[in-house]
């Protein structure tokens, strides 16, 4: 089963003033289980792309299809719910709450799930030591490096076990032997549970460890 | 002694006036004013009316009564000065915290919540928020009463004004009617909870993307 779809995707920002087109016409689609890298120069829509998959953009025209259901159209209330419960995500910048510690973060997607506080706590626990972020648990983002702190956000955007994991850019921050514990983590997960993957990345690590890469270039698909 | 009142002996006072043993007039002080009408009707049934005249303080004091209709109105006025205070204060804090939190909300909404919720959270931050400031406030407000009330409110100072209503004592010891102590946290607490919508829903429309951009 296709696990993303997108169809003719075009996405222009700023359409009234300077017209920005980020993205002219995209085909692509995704079976589940896939480990892809979306990959190209800054600018090429990378990010772009990833936020319209995750509902978190609407597109200017095109399809969006996500486990077979067209997104383009779901109200920001569904498309909230299909984000809680089908997909993670990891920012660019973390994205981290600021007031809430490594732990709480990562229990706040599982909160807003209905998972009990027990079983929240121990998964959170659990995935944060599998991250390397052992006795850290009580801190919060500002007092972690910034590796640190993308181990958080990537701790939390699998611990809830979604179908579809985005990453943009996971590894930008990170030392390389963190890096590749990180994404023989998701690659793991990957294998296990069939969880698909889709990264952005300039990283030739995960380049080397993708099983499918999909070069862009000035908003559309070259290789 | 002063320009206004002498005070003298009964009997050089009755010198003074020439009235022998007579009196000119008998003041009644009653416990309430509510019963004025009661008391006068019973004295006028009691009383030879052809050589005496009974007057209420109504009558005698008109200006009094004026002035008890006047503070009947102005007391709306406190209170829509307190709605509008209110709802001013709770509109603005709550909009400003909105707004700091704007790159907060924006993630919350990306990991996943939805917009009831994030309206829920706003009103419910709210609902706390007023009824901390309602428990600070009565606590505050019923102990500078029960102090009053005990002790009293000096006017001393001020008798020179006061003595234009007879026998009003210098001291006034204040009271609260419940109502106007319920009335009051109602419209406290339905204040705040109305001024919150606007911002709650302001919030609940953010864009993910847009609002995680912001720092």
């Amino acid at each position: 089963m296709e696990s993303v779809k997108v169809l003719a995707l075009r996405k222009v920002y700023n359409e009234k003033r300077m017209p920005v087109e980020a993205l002219q016409g995209v085909d692509l689609s995704i079976e589940k289980g896939e480990f892809l890298a979306l990959v190209g120069p800054s600018g090429s829509g990378k990010t772009t792309l990833l936020n319209l998959i995750g509902g978190l953009d609407r597109p200017t025209e095109g399809k969006i299809f996500v486990e077979g259901r067209e997104i383009t159209e779901l109200p920001s209330s569904e498309l909230a719910e299909l984000r809680l419960r089908r997909i993670g995500f990891v920012f660019q910048e973390y994205n981290l709450i600021p007031v809430l510690t490594a732990l709480e973060n990562v229990e706040y997607v599982m909160l807003l799930q209905g998972v009990k506080e027990m079983d929240r706590r121990e998964r959170a626990l659990a995935i944060l030591k599998e991250v390397g972020l052992e006795g850290m648990e009580k801190r919060k983002p500002r007092e972690l490096s910034g590796g640190q702190q993308q181990r958080v956000a990537v701790a939390r955007s699998i611990v809830s076990e979604p179908a579809i994991v985005l990453a943009d850019e996971p590894t930008a921050n990170l030392d390389s032997n963190t890096g590749a514990a990180l994404l023989d983590l998701m690659r793991g997960l990957n294998e296990k549970k069939g969880v698909t993957f889709i990264f952005s990345t300039h990283d030739s690590m995960v380049m080397e460890r993708a099983r499918r890469i999909v070069r862009l270039k000035d908003g559309t698909i070259v290789a | 002694m002063d320009s206004a009142l002498v005070v003298m002996s009964l009997g050089d006072a009755k010198i003074l006036t020439g009235l022998g043993e007579d009196v000119t007039e008998i003041t009644v002080f009653l416990d309430s004013s509510i019963n004025t009408e009661e008391v006068m009707e019973s004295l006028k049934k009691r009383l030879d009316m052809g050589k005496l005249e009974l007057v209420s303080w109504k009558e005698l004091l008109a200006f009094l009564l004026d002035l008890q209709t006047f503070a009947e109105v102005f007391k709306y006025i406190p209170l829509v000065i307190l709605i509008v205070v209110t709802s001013l204060g709770i509109l603005n804090t709550i909009l400003m915290s909105v707004t700091e939190r704007t790159r907060e909300l924006g993630i919350m909404m990306a990991l996943g919540t939805g917009p009831s919720r994030i309206i829920s959270l706003i009103m419910l931050e709210t609902a706390i928020m007023g009824l901390t400031g309602i428990i600070l406030g009565v606590s505050g407000g019923m102990s500078l009463l029960s102090y009053f009330s005990k002790k009293g409110i000096d006017f001393s100072k001020w008798s020179e004004g006061l003595r234009t209503i007879p026998f009003h004592p210098t001291t006034i010891y204040p009271i609260i009617e419940p109502m106007s102590f319920y009335l009051a946290i109602g419209v406290v607490f339905v204040s705040a909870v109305v001024s919150a919508l606007y911002p709650a829903y302001k919030a609940a429309g953010l864009r993910p993307m847009e609002a995680m951009r912001v720092v």
